[in-house]
């Protein structure tokens, strides 16, 4: 998009870059691109809006410049979404970062500067803010000087360096390559200096083993500009901070700890160059001082230095730190590479060209690399801004995906042992248990010999299950045949054991679901399909979703549960998963001697005291009439009270030898009709799905055609449904059309009227 | 008025019409009311005119069907009805409009056309089977039996 000309000017009144000259670049096919110089924005100049807020010197320090003028954004894997900021104590002491400024995209843009105007001891980069009480950002220029103590920062406060930075406001692509350098060190004493330390361009370093064992330690990374400068050439910009020069921003405010410096703009140490990794020292002597913070990107392992000029950090080199930094410099979405040749005269489809993509204008780490960068859309961009970029609208940063990632699981079995066997091995231990049933002294009790040999009770009672499933399960198991034990009893027979209950992951196939019609029959409501999966039944299979595209089926079994899961992919996405039962539990029969004894024990017991409640109820009731009858000293109330009395004993004695009569006939029964409790150890569930195909299969359902359909009539006569904005002399033949717009035709409005009629009924053109 | 007599076989809808003249043009007088858009004329009768079933009336700049019959005296009286399609022919072709059916689309698209004779109560089934997988029944160690203890 162009930027604002509300603030950056009228596309007329850009003028041209210093990189003056028009240039030409071959591409491999013997063509050669003509390449522009950039446009940039002058603020200073008489063509600028005088509304813009830039030339105001009351423009607060922390505004910096409006976000129209980024072409791209800084996405994930860009090390500026994740500043880390570390602090080097009084005594010099570096420590790791402890804080890291998240965002998540973040605008840049690209500018120039030009200093010549002002004194050589002013500079448009960011300077240490010495006073601990001023907390604002700095974006206009101060004294190099000013980090000495004392100095009145505000000294300068009428003077906007914002005059002096010229974004580029539009540059093509082509006019610059960059190339990722790497400083890299020899020492590991923390102590100390690190030692010498030596920059390569990164394919250098990496291409030569000897460079990394001489030099093994990233300490610094910067991706170094290179720009036209004649017809199939480049050059490393290089310039000194007074004269004119240029390099990259962010547009984003930082949230900085409080005396920490800031800047929005560059970090650089190298002029004309973007940091990657490592500590930025923004100050031009190029080191730390105490008391004061730094920005870090990336993530060093190692932190060191106890005097301004040692400090640094650092990483042992690998391949995978090399990918980060491609990533880094790929979010620009600018092409680079990590060879000082092919960033001087490389082609920009050779294979060690590299170009980073824009997902809606945001680099997210992503690049492509040779012929693959044709592809990209900024190879056919005009200039910088025909990107898309948007910064003023919501940004859409979520972490896209059409991968499906499948993890591992396997179980600890500490209890049990599981073993894949044959169908002859399960009819062997089936005779060897019933054989060690004979085993058994016959002067110990069968359930304490049991309990010793088997660990329980009962030997059927080792048997947890038995499944059968529907693969070969041998190469998930140690394939070492072991002998099999029931409990501490070695049975002589050999299974293969599962020393871990692995969920493992198979493929059941795939298939391309193809058009077959191509057009409007090929999707619901006319077409439907659906996907048989062993095991799990049926899925339906949306035509609209899947056409054209790859159905795969994955399938997970639980050896513990026998249970499966079936997983559905669209090419490598996952969308939909079935689960069932893929494993036939085998039925094992058994008695529970224990269960049997306990409850012969127990019904006995309760027959015990319900005989002894029925007879003390029974003497009650006998007492209670002796005594009755024995009355000698006679008188009538005595007499009467006391047959009371009796009448409600003798009410609750016989109640209390009615409960006590049950009772007793209630535990005679239970002992009578205990019965031998079986157990079952599995149940047989059904196998019929064992017998259903075992490859998955897709369903299709289609339309059918009337068989006295005639296309060629059905075209004369009816016409082919479509639907398009356009003329009828686009078309031919019979044609229906609506809405036809006669502006200006010099019909009378009946004739307008009959116009539209025919048009709608069918015309033939 | 100047009209041209023409006899055209091409379809009544057609925006185009394919004529064959069948006189030059020549002063035919109105007959009745003057109608710009059914407009009756009369003349002299002539064998040739009676193929006559459109003209064109370059006072009107307008083409028309013609219907010939003929009145008690023997003179001829053609009833014409205006043929708008003819007429702006260049200005219907070229205009903005929403194509909702054609033949020259050639068959049929996305567009979901309900007139297309598909029988409601029938489908083709068929079916596509996956490449084969590990799923066996004939596995030789298919059996996983779960057991307590162990050489553990």
């Amino acid at each position: 998009m162009l930027p604002n000309p509300l603030i950056y000017g009228k596309p007329e009144s850009w003028i041209d870059s210093f990189l003056v000259g028009n240039y030409t670049f071959e591409v491999t096919d013997g063509n050669s691109v003509e390449i522009k110089p950039p446009t940039l924005f002058n603020f200073g100049s008489e063509d600028a809006p005088k509304s813009t807020i830039y030339e105001n010197p009351n423009t607060p320090l922390s505004t910096p410049l409006e976000k129209s003028i980024a072409y791209a954004g800084l996405g994930r894997n860009s090390p500026y979404n994740s500043i880390k900021y570390l602090y080097a104590d009084t005594a010099g002491n570096v420590y790791t970062p402890t804080y890291t400024d998240e965002k998540s995209v973040t605008p840049f843009f690209l500018y120039e500067w030009d200093v010549s105007a002002i004194s050589n001891n002013h500079n448009l980069r960011s300077v240490y803010r010495y006073n601990a009480k001023d907390s604002a950002s700095v974006s206009r220029s101060r004294k190099v000087t000013a980090w000495e103590s004392g100095i009145d920062v505000d000294e300068y406060s009428g003077y906007n360096s914002n005059l002096y930075i010229k974004p580029w406001t539009s540059f093509d692509l082509k006019s610059l390559v960059l190339c990722i350098n790497v400083e890299c060190i020899k020492g590991t004493d923390t102590s100390s200096q690190y030692g010498a330390s030596k920059t390569f361009s990164l394919d250098e370093y990496m291409s030569n083993d000897q460079n990394i064992v001489d030099y093994p330690y990233l300490k610094y990374a910067e991706a170094v500009i290179y720009t036209i400068s004649g017809d199939n050439k480049r050059t490393r910009y290089q310039t000194s901070n007074a004269v004119r020069g240029f390099n990259f921003a962010i547009l984003d405010n930082l949230d900085v700890p409080t005396t920490a410096l800031y800047s929005y703009n560059a970090f650089f140490r190298t002029p004309c160059s973007i940091p990657l990794w490592g500590m930025l020292k923004c100050i031009t002597t190029g080191t730390m001082q105490e008391g004061q913070f730094d920005m870090v990107l990336g993530s060093p392992e190692i932190y060191y230095g106890t005097n301004s000029t040692t400090k640094g950090c650092a990483s042992r080199f690998s391949e995978s730190l090399a990918e980060e930094l491609r990533m880094a410099t790929a979010c620009f979405g600018l092409f680079f590479t990590g060879d000082s040749g092919i960033a001087t005269n490389g082609h920009f489809d050779d294979d060690d060209m590299y170009l980073g993509i824009l997902e809606n204008g945001i680099g997210n780490g992503k690049y492509s690399s040779g012929v693959e960068n044709k592809n990209q859309e900024q190879w056919t961009w005009r200039d910088s801004n025909d990107s898309p970029f948007d910064p003023s609208k919501d940004i859409d940063d979520n972490n896209y995906s059409d991968t499906t990632n499948f993890g591992s699981v396997s179980i600890s079995d500490a209890f049990v042992t599981r073993y894949a066997v044959s169908a002859s091995t399960l009819e062997g231990l089936a005779k060897e248990l019933y054989k060690s049933l004979d085993m058994c002294p016959e002067d110990v009790p069968f359930t304490e010999y049991s309990v010793s040999e088997y660990l329980v009770n009962s030997p059927i009672d080792c048997i947890v299950s038995v499944m059968k499933f529907p693969l070969n399960i041998y190469k998930y198991t140690s394939q070492i045949s072991e002998n099999i034990y029931f409990g501490r009893y070695k049975s002589g027979e050999f299974g293969y054991p599962l020393r871990r209950a692995v969920v493992p992951m198979f493929d059941l196939g795939s298939c391309t679901y193809f058009k077959h019609f191509d057009d409007f029959r090929d999707y619901t409501p006319y077409s439907s399909a659906t996907l048989y999966i062993p095991f799990c039944g049926t899925v339906d299979i949306d035509p609209a979703e899947y056409m054209g595209h790859t159905i795969s089926v994955k399938m997970s079994i639980d050896f513990t549960t026998g249970s499966c899961c079936a997983y559905i992919l669209k090419d490598s996405l996952c969308v939909n998963t079935a689960s069932g039962t893929c494993a036939i539990e085998i039925p094992v029969s058994g008695i529970d001697a224990y269960t049997y004894n306990s409850q012969i024990y127990k019904g006995s017991i309760n027959f015990q005291q319900a005989e002894i409640t029925a007879n003390q109820a029974r003497d009650r009731y006998t007492q209670l009439f002796m005594s009755q009858s024995s009355m000698k000293n006679f008188s009538i109330t005595k007499f009467l009270k006391s047959v009371q009395d009796r009448e409600n004993q003798l009410d609750n004695a016989r109640t209390d030898l009615k409960r006590a009569t049950i009772d007793m006939v209630s535990a005679a029964y239970s002992l009578q009709t205990t019965q031998i409790p079986f157990k079952m150890i599995g149940a047989s569930s059904p196998a019929t799905s064992a017998v259903m195909e075992l490859s998955p299969r897709l369903i299709l359902y289609r339309p059918k055609m009337l068989d006295t359909f005639n296309a060629e009539v059905y075209g004369k006569t009816i016409g082919y449904a479509t639907l398009d904005n356009s003329t009828l002399s686009s078309y031919s033949g019979y044609t229906v059309a609506t809405g036809i717009r006669l502006d200006g035709i010099s019909a009378t409005k009946d004739e307008q009227l009959m116009i539209e009629s025919l048009v709608s009924q069918g015309v033939i053109v | 008025m100047t009209v041209t007599l023409y006899n055209t076989n091409s379809p009544t809808n057609a925006v185009s019409k394919a004529l064959t003249a069948i006189s030059s043009a020549m002063d035919i007088q109105p007959f009745g009311a003057l109608d710009i858009l059914y407009p009756t004329l009369i003349t002299d009768f002539n064998y040739s005119f009676l193929n006559c079933n459109y003209c064109y009336i370059s006072e009107f700049n307008r083409y028309y069907f013609c219907t010939v019959s003929t009145d008690n005296a023997g003179r001829l009286i053609l009833s014409c009805e205006v043929d708008v399609l003819m007429t702006y022919k260049e200005k219907i072709l070229n205009s903005p409009c929403v194509i909702m059916r054609s033949e020259s689309v050639g068959k049929p698209t996305l567009i979901p056309d309900e007139q297309l004779p598909i029988i409601p109560n029938q489908k083709d089934i068929t079916s596509i089977i996956f490449d084969s997988g590990e799923l066996t029944n004939a596995g030789e160690f298919s059996y996983i039996i779960t057991l307590i203890g162990g050489d553990k």
